[in-house]
């Protein structure tokens, strides 16, 4: 926005007043001169602005300008859902998920992926055997302790492979740490299914799989484990109940310093770095009963076919260039997709060597969610917009509202009236 | 409204000479030129998407692609659906807690505001207009971070004070209870505004005879404020409760109709079925349903207006 209206202004500047005045309509939303392009993204300012700064280099670079457009998150889909309906789409955006109203509009990009050795598990090809998005980055679920309390408590935490933890572990350990430093709680979990998935996983469960005959299951011993688990860490005592039952923010109460764990992911490494001084945090591998797993996510890239598609197609690729990728992994704290990069995180280093290590050890699983959601997608299969039943439906597990068994079931229930296979 | 507005025997003008063409002719086509744009307005910003919610009802719309007729099958599903009557008794048991509790607040404050032995009236009239500023989003975090549980101020005081920090959003109740001190705190102002105007415009002479006649301050707000500003009270009330029936930003960031499902108001509930679950029919049918619900209010209210205006 302000890179415009400080174009706009020069233009404004150096041409003749009623030029300048058509300067000013043409900057409008939707016309754009022929060198801009529009790109939807959400977070970039949690993220260090690093979309930003690149698309700066780009301007400086090529005279290109990439205008970007941060819109917050929950209201991303419906935005450009209804931007789809009212053929208004952007020109590229990083995206959360491909939406069946607009997934024919995007074009290819299996050329810049195969340039740019993007790792092939993140690639889903298409009916057509394109690839119309891949993760601009990587991101994954991770576990945070506060270290301070940790030290002050004299409990220790993993930090390499052999000393991997059980949650039983895990729990106990926080709750010792509680005891001793009189912390507020043990453990803050972010209210998320993708955080939920990532535990399901660790409990060896492949959480709730689509079969062929078009209906969900899941493996019921583990799940229950892992559901009965939460719910039981779920007490205020390990875990304030009120993150997950109504909207409290876990990321404030773990910057508050009164809780010793935090189960988030790599995303929050850039903020926690900046953000927090009154205790020394570290990321610590996470448990496994028994299984290594995480679940991997990012942002998904996507170009928008139109007139402007060869000039972000030309954007896309200059971005995923080793040296300009490297850069913006710098600036964001972005797990790379591209592998053999040298990437200097500075201070956050220990913190991303372990979630590489973590991502390198983690079971398949790990990348079945957002793999599975592309391929229902390009399948032509529906599985139901915004819906989130898994997190529904452990909501009210939290809250009490019901019991494991019924929560199964009705996760399963309300997914597979969601799915619908042609 | 319209039908005092289009009264032929007041536009007719007055008398007209007998044998002249009638000259209504021409009050036709000023009165639409003049409404026209609000016409245009209420017919494709009210009559439009109204017409299509309730087109939408009969249907299983999912959002993208083709609507199919269903008949009755939402308003079945509807009714035999606990949630939605959870939602139904939630909102209106917040309804009936917030609304009184707003007008005795609002007329409260007003009165206190315009009364002559007050001081500092104007910077006590900004306090008070200031939560009607700020977004129904804003006002909502504010109080969610007020009433934290873990590290919320009140159960600061609350702890330091020596007792035991309350369960102000894991308890069903509770959590009400803190969306109806938002919504008063919010909605006050507005009518704080409605009722100074009212009571201003009580003619002072009534007091100064209630005075003679030895009546004290209450029998004379009893006796006398009252009566004159009961059409005011009739607004104030009225929009309240539609207000408060479709209360939703403020809850939304407040607390999310949490803990859990408890505290889902019947708007959160067609948001959710409608936006998250895509069930654009099934929610068009709850939207019809309290849109019936909010008609009855209205024409109740001005029922019981009208019989006691008689």
């Amino acid at each position: 926005m302000k890179r415009r209206l400080i174009l706009t202004a020069g233009t404004a500047g150096a041409a003749a007043l009623p030029l300048s005045a058509c300067g000013f309509i043409g900057g409008g939303d939707d016309e754009g001169d022929a060198d801009t392009i529009k790109f939807w993204l959400s977070g970039d300012a949690n993220q260090g602005g690093g979309f930003q700064k690149m698309a700066d280099k780009y301007f400086e670079e090529t005279g290109v300008t990439v205008d970007i457009d941060d819109i917050p998150y929950d209201d991303f889909n419906t935005r450009l859902r209804n931007a789809a309906q009212a053929d208004g789409l952007p020109d590229l955006a990083r995206v959360s998920a491909i939406d069946p109203i607009w997934m024919n509009q995007l074009e290819d990009l299996s050329d810049v992926a195969s340039e740019h050795g993007v790792m092939e598990n993140l690639l889903i090809e298409n009916e057509d055997g394109e690839i119309p998005t891949f993760l601009t980055d990587l991101t994954a679920v991770g576990m945070y302790v506060n270290k301070t309390l940790f030290d002050q408590a004299g409990v220790t935490y993993p930090t390499t492979a052999d000393q991997i933890w059980t949650w039983d572990a895990f729990i106990s350990a926080v709750k010792e740490v509680k005891a001793a430093t009189g912390a507020r709680y043990g453990l803050v979990m972010d209210p998320s299914s993708h955080r939920l998935r990532s535990l399901m996983y660790q409990f060896g469960s492949d959480g709730f799989l689509l079969g062929d005959d078009c209906t969900y299951s899941t493996d019921e011993a583990a799940t229950t484990e892992a559901l009965q688990f939460f719910a039981d860490i779920n007490d205020d005592d390990v875990m304030p109940r009120s993150v997950w039952v109504s909207g409290d923010d876990p990321n404030a109460l773990f910057k508050s310093g009164q809780v010793a764990a935090y189960y988030s992911g790599s995303w929050q490494v850039a903020d926690f770095q900046a953000n927090i001084a009154d205790f020394e945090w570290a990321s610590a591998l996470m448990p496994a009963q028994p299984r290594r797993a995480t679940n991997l996510g990012g942002g998904y890239a996507v170009v928008f076919k139109g007139d402007k598609s060869k000039a972000s197609l030309d954007f896309v690729n200059w971005l995923f260039t080793a040296e300009n990728y490297t850069e913006i992994c710098e600036i964001s704290g972005f797990l790379p997709v591209i592998q053999g990069l040298d990437i200097d995180y500075g201070t956050s280093q220990a913190s991303f060597d372990l979630y590489n290590e973590e991502i390198a050890a983690s079971d398949p699983i790990s990348s079945e969610q957002g793999n599975s959601a592309l391929e229902i997608t390009y399948a032509g299969q529906t599985s139901g917009g915004d819906a989130d039943p898994l997190k529904d439906e452990a909501v009210k597990l939290a809250n009490g509202e019901q019991d494991v068994p019924t929560t199964i079931a009705n996760i399963i229930a309300s997914l597979n009236e969601n799915i619908s296979c042609e | 409204m319209t039908a005092t507005a289009i009264d032929p025997e007041r536009l007719a003008g007055p008398r007209k000479r007998p044998g002249k063409a009638p000259r209504r002719v021409q009050y036709r086509l000023a009165p639409l030129v003049l409404a026209g744009v609000n016409i245009v307005l209420f017919g494709v910003f009210f009559v439009w998407p109204g017409g299509l919610g309730l087109a939408y009802s009969f249907t299983d719309y999912t959002g993208i692609g083709t609507a199919n007729f269903i008949g009755l099958e939402n308003y079945e599903r509807l009714f035999g659906d606990p949630t939605f009557y959870t939602a139904l008794t939630r909102t209106l048991l917040f309804a009936v807690i917030s609304v009184p509790l707003m007008y005795v607040m609002s007329l409260s404050i007003a009165s206190l505001l315009v009364s002559n032995y007050v001081k500092g009236k104007s910077a006590a009239k900004l306090v008070f207009f200031f939560p009607w500023l700020i977004s129904p989003i804003v006002a909502g975090v504010i109080w969610r971070w007020m009433f934290g549980e873990s590290f919320g101020f009140v159960n600061y005081v609350v702890t330091r004070l020596g007792a035991d920090p309350l369960a102000w959003q894991t308890d069903p109740d509770l959590a009400l209870m803190v969306v109806v001190m938002a919504a008063t705190w919010g909605g006050t102002a507005f009518n704080m505004l409605i009722f100074i105007a009212a009571l201003k415009n009580v003619p002072r002479a009534y007091y100064e005879a209630a005075e003679i006649d030895g009546a004290n301050a209450w029998q004379r707000f009893r006796h006398i404020t009252l009566p004159s500003i009961a059409p005011t009270s009739f607004l104030v009330i009225l929009l309240s409760s539609l207000g408060a029936m479709k209360e939703f930003a403020m809850v939304q960031s407040l607390n999310s109709g949490g803990p859990g499902t408890s505290n889902t108001f019947l708007i959160q509930y067609i948001y959710e079925t409608g936006f998250k679950r895509a069930d654009v029919g099934y929610a068009s049918a709850v939207s019809m349903i309290l849109l019936v619900i909010l008609l009855s209010i209205a024409m109740l209210q001005m029922w019981v207006n009208r019989r006691r205006a008689a």
